[in-house]
């Protein structure tokens, strides 16, 4: 068990050096559109002077292989250098905006929880029926919406479509996060985020229970008489449960840096639409900052998630058979 | 009053297809501490027959849609729901063929031994779980204590089989059904697991029905045969009826598929010609006559019925009350006697 | 074995002379062995058929991976065939006063947008960038992605470990994040834009070819060719490749619905595709300011969107069930 986490952790190091590489040939110049010295200096002068002394600061004028290590072992120690536009470090800027990817992402998280695991189970206990149908139809084209187009949907409908029809007594915010923040600004985004997991979540509970319920250790429930609802719920679900889980698990990484668009159509002040915003404004620093912290969290996240799965199927908990 | 007596058992399953009749029309009578073996091809109906005995049948697919399953003088087709679940696993308990799949990879071995109990004989966690290392000592599984709490892949298939053996006697069942119970495992442990289950019925007093396609199982362990073809029942006796004077073309093609060690001359494997029938097109007639080396026009136009021949001894075969016939199977077959 | 319970007494058989038939006459030869009954032997065995043949078949049966395949083929013939029906040019301003905003009427059937464009025209226009995109892009992971999943599954060792962990480099971004990124350092253009979506989307492939490698490599026909002396790319392309197309041909379709869903997404956010060229995701950020007057800007194109990818992810599905050898007729 031990060595299998300790391998899982070695694993993780060639891609965090690969990600860093890829991020740093951003820095080569020529490659990003905008000379990076105009772009740090904004509207001042560039004199001779000024522009020696930041690509100094930035080593820039040293040796590639020498300005990779300098820059990993930075952000290794957390530097993640200084936005262009705004001049605060990256590492504060992001350091402010994290919580609130956080707070959408574990909304949206419940949410997938709560309606796709249920309707999963639903739909294939009750395979064939109205329901199965239902839940059915409903993923697949779910699962073919743009989320942004949902978002635009639901901030028409429960934004402004309802409050006219109540003549303006009810209607769901739908930009930002209230101040202070507040459950019902989340409510939108953290439906709109979560809707396309919670298909695929649905999909995924239907199909291993499906899978489950065909297995022979059913057959053996059955036969020692164990009631139905037992028999589904304790027997069926616990195997069926646990890819679903790790499903779960690796999109609360994905969520957590990856929900740009939803930010973007609610205005939510999260990482994904800062570094957006930083693209526009060519504002590379926080855009190669924010993607490593992401891709890190990502990381984070997966293992875990593998070391959960380790932890949840004994098959892989405790080792082999002994005669 | 017979244990168990089963009356014209039928049960099909309806695919796109067409209806498959898996078990058409099988009798037969069980008593106490006897075993049965019912002995055939896959596809013959043995597990279907089983698994109605039951009420498995998975309803919309499969139905039983006749017939009658008498256990202690009430039909069990006639039981409601709870009482059908107050039955399995208490009063009729089944062991299947892999071990390996039918326990559940999540549990722990002792939890799902105490799990019958617990629902039938009323047992608390703690009673079940000491029931259950019982249980496993008694089916010979060393460390028992240690044992139960693990899991089953962390069991050899031997030992896995036996849990299943465990788990099955665990409520003291009156009959215990076993569903090709060795076929999956090494040939040196299936010897065991048939001591195994010996020893247990010597002990616990129940009654098996030992379904097998392996007729050296059936010679050591049952008291009465019965072989089934095409879902049908061929022939039903003692095991000293079929295995010393066996009347119908197909036990005599099973008898004499065994590879055999005894004829020194020619030692050719002398299997039986064909493929088991499609249920769904089961042929006419005798559903053996396009494999029977002694088919005639009537087996193909008529359904033989199971006609007793000998007392306590019946056969499906237009031919069986035949002396002729029978000797002439026999002379064609060389090395067998003929009583 | 209980088989010694029969007796062997040869001599005393009545049969020692050679075996009867039925009437008692000495059968002479295997031939008179075999069944009386005339082709009775052969009852009920099904006809074997291919892989494709059976998935053909299936495939048509599935009603809903036909209508998906219907829509497709009518929006290709729709969008391609526009120049010579669409009321209006995408880009043409419906006359020279200010017209603006105009809600669905029988002159424009989805309404105009802010300059007075026709939008039905312009969903209708959309669609060819959209299906472009979702192909070619598509078309770009598969090269890419069979070749990496060939080289990865087929010779193992160390060149699949390079691959993998490149891939998992690729996995560790976030989808939409990376492909702002990557068209950023591109510029944002019509061609960068599926090149982008292709080139996120090789990894996926790549592993799912390499998985359907491995599994056929098991195979003995793998052993029994290469000991027939087939070189590594005749394997390759005889044996291994017919068996492990088929997951690619499933995911490849679905892929297409994704890539068309990010093409819009990258519009919308604008790094995508730049005016005049419509693309149904642009016009959903051109909408969003005027979600309150103008509802139908932003209900046509999205709806398009979602058309078009359910039709895809239904051929997809479709496809799924038909090529999967585990489901019995």
């Amino acid at each position: 068990m031990l060595k299998y986490v300790v391998r899982r952790v070695l694993q993780m190091i060639p891609v965090f050096l690969g990600v860093t590489l890829l991020l740093f040939m951003l820095r080569i110049p020529g490659f990003l559109p905008g000379d990076p010295i105009q772009l740090i200096v904004g509207e001042r002068e560039l004199t001779p002077a000024l522009r020696k002394q930041i690509e100094e600061k930035n080593r820039l004028n040293d040796p590639l292989p020498e300005q990779y290590v300098w820059y990993v072992s930075n952000i290794v120690q957390g530097d993640l250098g200084d936005s262009y536009q705004k001049g605060r470090p990256v590492a504060d800027i992001l350091t402010d905006k994290f919580p609130n990817s956080f707070r959408l992402a574990f909304a949206a998280i419940i949410v997938e929880i709560v309606i796709g695991i249920l309707a999963g189970i639903i739909s294939a206990v009750k395979q064939y029926s109205f329901w199965d149908v239902l839940v059915t139809l409903s993923t697949s084209i779910l699962v073919s919406v743009p989320v942004f187009w949902l978002g635009l949907l639901l901030q028409m409908f429960f934004g402004i479509q309802v409050r006219e029809w109540t003549g303006g007594a009810f209607s769901l915010p739908i930009t930002g996060m209230g101040d202070p923040p507040d459950l019902v600004h989340i409510i939108l985004p953290a439906i709109t985020l979560a809707s396309v997991s919670t298909a695929y979540v649905a999909r995924i509970m239907r199909s291993q229970m499906l899978e489950a319920m065909s297995q022979d250790y059913i057959r053996t429930a059955k036969a020692k008489g164990l009631t139905e609802r037992v028999v589904v719920f304790r027997h069926a679900l616990k195997n069926a449960l646990i890819p679903v889980v790790t499903f779960i698990g690796i999109d609360l990484g994905f969520l957590m840096g990856g929900a740009i668009l939803t930010e973007s159509v609610f205005q939510w002040p999260g990482v994904g639409r800062e570094i957006y915003l930083a693209v526009l404004q060519r504002d590379w620093p926080v855009v190669m900052g924010g993607v490593i912290v992401i891709v890190l969290i990502v990381m984070l996240v997966n293992l875990i998630v593998d070391i959960s799965y380790a932890i949840l199927d004994p098959r892989i908990r405790y080792g082999g058979a002994a005669e | 009053m017979a244990l168990l007596e089963v009356n014209n058992l039928k049960t099909q399953f309806f695919t796109r297809d067409g209806v498959v009749k898996a078990v058409d029309g099988v009798s037969f009578i069980l008593n106490e501490g006897q075993t049965l073996a019912i002995v055939g091809e896959s596809g013959s109906g043995k597990s279907v027959t089983a698994l109605s005995l039951m009420r498995l049948i998975q309803e919309p697919q499969g139905r039983i849609v006749d017939g009658e399953v008498i256990l202690s003088g009430k039909d069990v087709l006639k039981l409601n729901d709870s009482q059908v679940r107050a039955m399995r696993g208490n009063r009729i308990a089944m062991i299947f063929q892999d071990p390996m799949t039918s326990l559940n990879p999540v549990f722990r071995v002792g939890f799902q031994i105490g799990e019958a109990l617990r629902v039938h004989k009323g047992m608390n966690r703690e009673q079940a779980a000491q029931r259950a290392v019982e249980m496993l000592e008694l089916v010979g599984i060393p460390n028992a204590a240690h044992r139960a709490k693990d899991y089953p892949h962390q069991f050899s298939g031997g030992m896995r089989q036996r849990a299943m053996i465990a788990m099955a006697l665990a409520c003291d069942p009156d009959i215990l059904i076993a569903d090709e119970p060795t076929t999956a495992l090494d040939v040196t442990i299936q010897a065991q697991i048939l001591e195994l289950m010996l020893e247990m019925q010597q002990r616990t007093g129940a009654a098996i029905i030992m379904i097998t396609h392996d007729l050296g199982v059936v010679a050591d362990m049952a008291d009465d045969v019965m072989v089934m073809y095409g879902g049908r029942q061929v022939e039903y006796g003692t095991a000293d009826h079929v295995f010393y004077n066996p009347l119908h073309p197909y036990t005599w093609g099973l008898l004499d598929s065994l590879p055999r060690h005894d004829i020194s001359e020619k030692g050719e494997l002398c299997p039986i010609q064909g493929q088991p029938p499609s249920l769904i097109d089961i042929p006419s007639g005798c559903a053996f006559h396009p494999r029977c080396p002694h088919a005639r026009e009537i087996c193909r136009t008529s359904v033989p019925d199971l006609k007793e021949i000998e007392p306590g001894h019946r056969s499906a075969c237009h031919f069986s009350s035949d002396p002729r016939f029978r000797r002439t199977i026999a002379a064609s077959q060389p090395g067998r006697e003929v009583r | 074995m209980s088989a010694d319970r029969h007796h062997t007494e040869d001599e005393q058989d009545p049969a020692s002379q050679g075996p009867l038939d039925v009437e008692g006459h000495p059968i002479r030869d295997e031939a008179q062995r075999a069944p009386v009954l005339p082709g009775a032997a052969e009852v009920a065995q099904r006809p074997s058929r291919t892989l494709w043949g059976d998935a053909f078949i299936r495939l048509r049966k599935n009603k809903l991976a036909i209508a998906g395949l219907v829509w497709v083929v009518f929006v290709v013939v729709v969008t391609l065939s526009a120049d010579l029906w669409v009321p209006r040019y995408f880009a043409d301003p419906v006359s020279t006063e200010f017209a603006g905003l105009e809600s669905p009427s029988a002159d424009h059937p989805f309404g105009t947008d802010r300059i007075g464009r026709d939008v039905f025209s312009r969903v209708i226009y959309g669609a060819r960038v959209s299906l472009a995109v979702g192909i070619l892009a598509v078309s770009i992971s598969v090269l890419i992605g069979l070749i990496m999943g060939a080289l990865s599954g087929y010779y193992g060792g160390l060149l699949d470990a390079f691959v993998m962990r490149t891939a998992d480099i690729f996995f560790a971004f976030p989808y939409v994040l990376f492909a702002i990124v990557l068209l950023a350092i591109l510029g944002p253009s019509y061609r960068n834009v599926f090149i982008a979506i292709g080139i996120l989307g090789w990894p996926s492939i790549a592993r799912v070819f390499r998985s359907s490698i491995l599994s056929v490599k098991e195979n003995e026909y793998v052993d029994a060719a290469r000991a027939m002396g087939a070189s590594d790319l005749r394997i390759m392309t005889r044996h291994i490749l017919p068996n492990a197309i088929a997951p690619i041909i499933v995911y490849g379709t679905m892929s297409i619905g994704g890539a068309i869903i990010t093409e819009a997404a990258l519009s919308y956010l604008g790094m995508g595709v730049q005016p005049p060229t419509p693309s149904w995701g642009m016009m959903l950020s051109e909408a969003k300011a005027l979600m309150g007057p103008a509802p139908w800007l932003t209900i046509y194109p999205g709806f398009a969107i979602l058309t078009t990818v359910l039709a895809f992810v239904l051929m997809g599905d479709g496809l799924r069930d038909a090529l999967d050898v585990k489901m019995k007729d």
